[in-house]
């Protein structure tokens, strides 16, 4: 399973690189390879090629903001989630996300 | 960018109103701001926006906003826990302030701002920051921790 996504936050300070932070160990451990771009006060962080974009099973946006490069994603499932929750319970909403693609199918 | 003047151990406040009251009025002494209560409503205004509470008592104020003159992180403890709209609805009574000017150049004071966000997603790191009661220790260690990789 090869997930990618987006965290992005108002001020970009501080929700946005614990969200990405979070959600990657969750990956880990879940044994998956997730892969996170922060869209923050830097600018886009770790980003997303066209290459990792194409591969990747599914789009997780941590977000309620305007994300950019949006249309890497063409054809694939996205999944918007609330950034408080990818903090909070990250394992959680990989394995919720992972169902609702399957679901999807 | 912290500094142990910016470390407050045993602030009195008991909302979440006095506690941002606080850190206004020392942003404004350290002239850190110089427009005290529109910094005030900015991190207000943040907070509206999105409470800043995390988990385990800990919540990250911030205002970025063109009455920021210079980039800083206070830490403060207060003494009793105050309501703040948390991830785990606990009270907070951990709060690291985050103060960015709204056109801030150059990314090394915000790679530090992200690395200690990230941080508080570690146990060690938040066990070192409740308990300590020595500021010298606490700058170092945070500082220590802002910077690695």
């Amino acid at each position: 399973m090869k997930i990618v996504g987006i965290s992005a936050c108002p001020a970009g300070l501080a929700h946005t690189p614990m969200a990405a932070k979070a959600l990657e160990k969750a990956g880990a451990k879940l044994g998956y390879d997730l892969k996170m771009e922060q869209q923050g006060s830097m600018g886009q962080v770790n980003a997303i090629t066209d290459e990792e974009a194409k591969t990747a099973d599914f789009v997780i946006i941590a977000s309620d903001q305007k994300i950019v490069g949006m249309e890497r994603f063409d054809g694939k499932p996205v999944i918007r989630v609330d950034i408080t929750t990818c903090i909070k319970a990250p394992e959680a909403v990989i394995k919720k996300c992972i169902q609702a693609v399957a679901n999807k199918k | 960018m912290l500094d142990e003047k910016n470390i407050y151990l045993d602030v009195e406040a008991n909302t979440k109103e006095e506690l941002i009251s606080f850190i206004c009025d020392h942003a404004y002494e350290q002239r850190i701001t110089r427009d005290r209560d529109g910094l005030y409503q900015d991190f207000l205004n943040r907070e509206e926006e999105f409470p800043t509470g995390l988990q385990d008592g800990f919540a990250i104020p911030h205002a970025r906003s063109e009455r920021v003159d210079q980039i800083a992180i206070m830490y403060l403890r207060v003494k009793n826990g105050i309501e703040w709209g948390t991830l785990d609805d606990q009270v907070v009574r951990y709060i690291f302030a985050l103060l960015v000017p709204a056109h801030h150049e150059g990314n090394v004071h915000l790679q530090m701002i992200s690395k200690l966000a990230t941080c508080l997603l570690e146990d060690d790191f938040k066990d070192m920051v409740k308990l300590s009661e020595d500021k010298t220790e606490l700058k170092k260690y945070i500082i220590k921790n802002m910077e690695e990789d």
